[in-house]
């Protein structure tokens, strides 16, 4: 795979991921270019098209278009399901996953994107796998904001592999403490004021439909624990 | 799942994004923008340090400012500095941020390689994996120099863990793309080979991409990997749907191990060892029957992880090209998916269809979709599904269906999408040239081609119509009818202006016969044009005005009016100024003599690969114009009439070795000639059979039989050489004619232009033009040696008193021909009185010392000075009693020695040069024609009949003219044309 990219219905670039070294001018030109082509395109149409010299194999999931551009021999319907399999990660990730989720955590749709895919080939496709790497990493950081409070407890470069009890423990911990207070405290006003956004409707739409029934409620709650989280620091 | 906040709480960058979501117009983005850097900026300069948080929160606003498509040229050595933070959030960050914006010739490299280098040594599996993230994602030279050597031990290490394995397997993937030079190969890669072992399947994934790319450049050093591989995919594929757990995809166990597996083994040829072969042709079976299954599932997630591996199955077996068995089974596959649902189906397996279509196994499988192909073309609504529908037709095609595809892309081309227009002109124009029967449906197929898209028609088209027509002098009659029809049009392209210019310029002499195309007519008509077009077209005119001029000397005050004219021999344009003053000095200095030569009809083109086919394949990239080149799956290419390049025998002038005018210098320019305008043929510019007009010559089944005759000896008798007498020497000077003579005489009956002669020394090739009583016929001696013929004299004698009969004035040539060279000879010609016997053509010459000699009959017959006549049927019965003395009808009954085709009958009677008449003979099967036979003396007025009996294979031939040896002496020459 030569690149990847997320935009929005409206043309927004979301994510741009390069695996092949291109000069910023370029990439904006082929960016401006493939999202005019993809976006002219109907729904009914097939999911394929050939640009420049590439394979442009893209996918639309509510208001957001995925679009990877593979070489000549690559395998069109995989990377579709690439597509999907990525969608999905984000899905579990974030519980529902919205266009609003990746606005405002595009660096998390890097980190997923990076464990799933690495230079262009799939690295690891068990969804279990993927999550288990970046919820270590949250661990690790949940860790170490807890750790900068207590920094007699350990050094996390110290470790080869993050002892697991210990953090379950203080995943328990915070994540208790942040429910309590992100359910207790609901913001007077929203940190984020999505009622003025013109597209909010669109962007909170879940990319996969009937996944799960809840809406905005999980994106009120992540602001909030946010904002949560801001305080306790 | 945690249900914390998975943003690490920076709530200014929250509130960044929202605001800058909420700006209302582009200028109010930029300011808030602007703003931000400022801020970013002062705080990033200021006295106070910053603690991480900050820092990564800031560097995140720019990272966040830079994907907006916002310039970012600062914040890099706060980011190098969150590397080495010992908070993982804030190295995270830092990461991202050197990953999407850093370039390589950064003086912070250094700084940049330091923390990777501390990371990848600290044992900490996810640090590892983010540095090893950080130098696949940046991927760049200085990373390589600096790491290349490192990972390779990483990635074999027995104490690295899974997850560092995978990265590091791609990782150094991405440095060897890059640069290839700086991953050194050594006892690590037997070990990576190995990692098709491992038992964790994210191992296998990341380290089969690795394989294969490595495998590509060493196939010798990698070749074990192919059992590995085979073995490997044979237990996935054989695995139950819930064997894999988390690698099974929507019930398909594996699917990108199993493509990415079947793409390893497309690197090698099938394997050697018959074990191996037959567990992996198992696995491709299985694939196959398993997509016979009825799904597991609904989702439409199943049927793509299932046909993924389906299609990468199938590209394996084209790969192999060795199974004919799985071949067309893969070709079954694909033809139940041409009519799926899935729009992504049908694309997947027209596409997949066209390189099938290129295996000899599977060609005649392929083509028995054509109507679905073709329904596709019609009514796909998916301009790229159509596409490849036009891709696969191009593909499939060949000798049996070519004129159905190339009718239904050229219907396809009026509404096709302008983006690819142009490579559906190149496409039909090969096909057209590749497959044409006869050359006449090609010309109407690249006239069309102008007619629809002209704009799309590049100058290698059409030039390659001007060569071909130059090369076949079968089609010149036609192709100069034909541009003349199309001319007509009130608007037509301009590269129909510069075909059709060049075309009457060189053969317009063809059609000058019919009062609806006389010169004059044809003159006016381009004439017409000439404002309209730009200067290159114009320029072309020019050159066809002065070669008009040379053919029609009757329209020479005219066009020098043109010339003369201010617009012209003062124009702007360097290049018309010259040509109008060069062409009218030429035409008014120069002799009739002078203007022949120097306008004399181009000739041939050598022969070369087609430069549309090369332009097609610089189009599509090597491999595209291989449905063409690949002339192993079509046999039949092979056949008589070959396709594209016109064999040597059928090319007017024989040119063994002259590389005369590029395809770049077709158009006048460079050498304008023409034939005068003394000799002419009469087309019937508005008949309706086209195919049939009078100077098609023989159709081209007929070349080919010509072709088969085996080629004269060289003639037994070495009579002393002569040095070039002046005169013509009596016929006791010359031997008597060689016994091929009278064979190869009939062969220009109903033609006036191929090769007459040819043996290993010499080849004689003829080029003639007839009028009324009078001819002028072109001989062309091609020295096929490399050694210089010395004393070369050919010369025309007239045997008994046919000198009372016939006149033909000859020019003398070179007496020395070089080796590869070719000589020309002029004959003027002029029937005195009926004749019935040729003049024969004597040469001589020395070839390494040794005198040469041969004599041959000059193909000249009575039948040349024929004008056709054309007369109603009541007219044809009345003449035909007028001439019912016995003495003047001669009748001839005779076995057909030639398939009985009335389209070949109907071109050699047209050749032979009466007119056909429809509608005379009660029995459409027979041929009826008249003519007047053109001497200077007299008159011959001839009747024909000639009724074909299919059953009996059987003709009979009837003749009446006023003149009674003419009519046995047409009824003999005749007879054996059939």
């Amino acid at each position: 795979m030569q690149f990847m990219l997320l935009f929005s219905r409206q043309g927004k670039l979301r994510l741009q991921k390069w695996y092949v070294p291109l000069s910023d001018k370029e990439k904006k030109k082929i960016t401006r270019e493939l999202v005019q082509t993809v976006l002219a395109r109907k729904p009914k149409m097939c999911s394929f098209l050939e640009w420049r010299d590439l394979k442009i194999v893209y996918k639309r999931y509510a208001s957001l278009y995925f679009c990877c551009a593979i070489e000549d021999q690559d395998n069109e319907l995989i990377t579709l399901e690439i597509i999907h399999r990525y969608v999905e990660l984000l899905d579990k990730y974030f519980g529902s996953v919205c266009e609003l989720d990746i606005i405002f955590n595009f660096e998390k749709a890097y980190f997923i994107l990076d464990e799933f895919l690495l230079g262009g080939e799939v690295q690891e496709t068990s969804k279990k796998n993927v999550l288990k790497a970046i919820e270590q990493a949250d661990l690790l950081q949940e860790f170490s904001s807890v750790a900068q409070s207590c920094p007699t407890l350990c050094d996390p470069m110290n470790r080869s592999t993050p002892g697991l009890p210990v953090h379950h423990q203080l995943l328990e911990f915070t994540q208790t403490h942040v429910h309590r207070v992100g359910d207790a405290i609901q913001p007077p006003h929203p940190v984020v004021p999505f009622s003025s956004c013109p597209q909010s409707l669109g962007l909170r739409k879940r990319l996969f439909l009937g996944w799960r029934k809840v809406e905005c409620a999980c994106i009120l709650r992540k602001r909030a624990n946010a904002e949560s989280n801001e305080k306790q620091e | 799942m945690p249900a914390v906040s998975k943003g690490d709480g920076m709530r200014g960058l929250a509130v960044f994004i929202s605001d800058i979501r909420n700006c209302k117009s582009k200028e109010a983005e930029i300011k808030r923008i602007n703003k931000e850097l400022a801020n970013i900026r002062s705080k990033f300069k200021g006295d106070k340090a910053l603690d991480g948080y900050s820092k990564k929160k800031y560097v995140c606003k720019l990272l966040f400012i830079f994907l907006l498509g916002h310039d970012i040229d600062f914040g890099h050595m706060e980011a190098v500095n969150l590397l080495s933070s010992n908070k993982y959030t804030e190295k995270q960050i830092g990461y991202l941020f050197i990953s999407v914006l850093v370039n390589s010739n950064s003086e912070l490299i250094r700084l940049i390689n330091n923390a990777i280098k501390n990371d990848l040594a600290s044992r900490n599996p996810t640090f590892m994996c983010l540095a090893l993230h950080c130098i696949a994602n940046v991927g760049s030279r200085e990373m390589g120099e600096a790491f290349a050597a490192d990972i390779p031990r990483i990635l074999v290490a027995g104490d690295s863990m899974d997850s560092v394995k995978q990265s590091a397997a791609l990782c150094l993937l991405r440095l060897y793309k890059a640069s290839p030079d700086l991953v050194p190969m050594g006892e690590w890669t037997a070990r990576v080979v190995h990692l098709l072992n491992d038992q964790h399947m994210g191992v296998v994934t990341a380290a089969v991409s690795l394989i294969t790319c490595l495998c590509k450049k060493n196939p010798d050093d990698f070749k074990t990997c192919v059992s590995l591989a085979v073995s490997r995919l044979s237990r996935i594929v054989s695995s139950a749907s819930t064997d894999l757990q988390d690698y099974t995809y929507y019930f398909v166990p594996a699917p990108w191990l199993s493509v990415k597996l079947l793409r390893l083994l497309q690197c090698y040829p099938p394997p050697e060892d018959a074990a191996v072969k037959g567990r992996l042709v198992e696995c491709l079976e299985t694939v196959l029957n398993k997509a016979q299954e009825p799904p597991k599932s609904k989702k439409v997630q199943h049927s793509n992880a299932k046909n993924a591996i389906l299609f990468e199955t199938i590209s394996l077996i084209i790969h192999y090209d060795s199974e004919p068995n799985l071949l067309v089974r893969a070709c079954n596959q694909l033809g139940q998916f041409l009519q799926h649902r899935e729009t992504n189906l049908r694309y997947l397996a027209l596409e997949s269809m066209c390189t099938l279509a290129s295996s000899e196994f599977s060609h005649e499988a392929v083509k028995t979709h054509i109507d679905t192909v073709i329904n596709a073309l019609k009514t796909e609504r998916d301009v790229s599904v159509r596409q490849r529908a036009a891709d696969l037709l191009y593909a499939m095609c060949d000798r049996s269906n070519a004129k159905q595809i190339v009718s239904e892309m050229l219907r396809y081309l009026e509404t096709a999408d302008y983006a690819i227009r142009e490579e559906i002109v190149l496409k039909v124009a090969i096909l057209a040239e590749k497959y044409a029967v006869d050359y006449s449906w090609y010309v109407d197929t690249i006239l069309n081609l102008i007619r629809i898209a002209g704009d799309y028609v590049s100058e290698e088209v059409w030039y390659r119509v001007l060569q071909i027509v130059t090369n076949r002098d079968d089609v010149q009659g036609y192709a100069a009818k034909t541009v003349f029809e199309a001319l007509q049009a009130p608007a037509c392209h301009e590269n129909m202006v510069k075909v059709g210019g060049y075309i009457l310029g060189e053969f317009g002499n063809l059609i000058a016969g019919d009062p609806r195309s006389s010169p004059p007519v044809q003159f006016s008509l381009l004439h017409s044009k000439f404002h309209l077009c730009s200067v290159a077209t114009r320029a072309l005119l020019l050159s066809t005005y002065i070669k008009f001029i040379n053919l029609f000397p009757e329209t020479k005050a005219t066009i020098q009016g043109v010339l003369r004219a201010g617009s012209q021999l003062r124009n702007a344009d360097v290049e018309l100024q010259q040509r109008a003053v060069e062409y009218l000095t030429l035409s008014s200095v120069a002799s009739t003599d002078v203007l022949a030569t120097v306008l004399e009809e181009m000739p041939p083109f050598p022969e070369r690969e087609s430069s549309i086919l090369a332009k097609l394949k610089r189009k599509k990239g090597p491999g595209a114009g291989s449905a063409l080149d690949d002339s192993r799956r079509d046999p039949s290419s092979h056949d008589i009439n070959g396709g594209v390049e016109p064999t040597p025998s059928t090319v007017s002038t024989p040119s063994p070795s002259a590389d005369l005018l590029g395809l770049r210098a077709a158009p006048p320019p460079a050498a304008p000639p023409a034939p005068s305008g003394a000799g002419n043929l009469l087309v019937d510019v508005f008949s309706d059979s086209p195919a049939t007009q009078p100077g098609l010559g023989p159709s081209p089944e007929e070349a080919f039989l010509s072709e088969l005759e085996p080629p004269a000896p060289e003639s037994p008798m070495a009579l002393l050489a002569d040095p070039a007498p002046a005169a013509d020497p009596g016929p006791e000077d010359i031997g008597p004619p060689i016994p091929e003579a009278d064979e190869l005489l009939n062969k220009f009956v109903c033609r006036n232009n191929g090769v007459l002669f040819e043996n290993q020394l010499l080849q004689i090739g003829v080029k003639s033009e007839f009028r009324q009583n009078l001819g002028r016929m072109y001989l062309f001696y091609g020295n096929k040696t490399s050694v210089q013929f010395q004393n070369f004299s050919p010369t025309v004698v007239h045997p008994g008193d046919l000198q009372t009969h016939l006149a033909v004035q000859t020019k003398r040539v070179a007496s020395q021909v070089d080796g590869g060279a070719q000589v020309q000879q002029v004959l003027n010609i002029e029937c005195l009185r009926d004749f019935l016997t040729p003049p024969l053509l004597s040469v001589r010459f020395r070839y390494g010392g040794a005198p040469q000699s041969l004599t041959l009959k000059l193909p000249v017959t009575i039948n040349k000075f024929f004008q056709p006549t054309e007369m109603a049927a009541q007219d044809f019965f009345q003449r035909w009693k007028q001439l019912s003395l016995p003495q003047q009808e001669a009748q001839k009954i005779f076995k057909a020695n030639h398939p009985m085709d009335a389209e070949v009958t109907k071109a050699k009677l047209l050749g032979f040069g009466s007119a056909l008449l429809d509608n005379v003979d009660p029995n459409p099967e027979n041929f009826v024609g008249a003519g007047i036979i053109q001497t200077k003396a007299l008159q011959v007025g001839c009747l024909l009949r000639l009724e074909p009996n299919a059953q009996a294979q059987m003709y009979r031939l009837t003749l009446r003219t006023s003149k009674e040896p003419v009519s046995r002496h047409l009824c003999e020459l005749l007879a054996q044309q059939f």
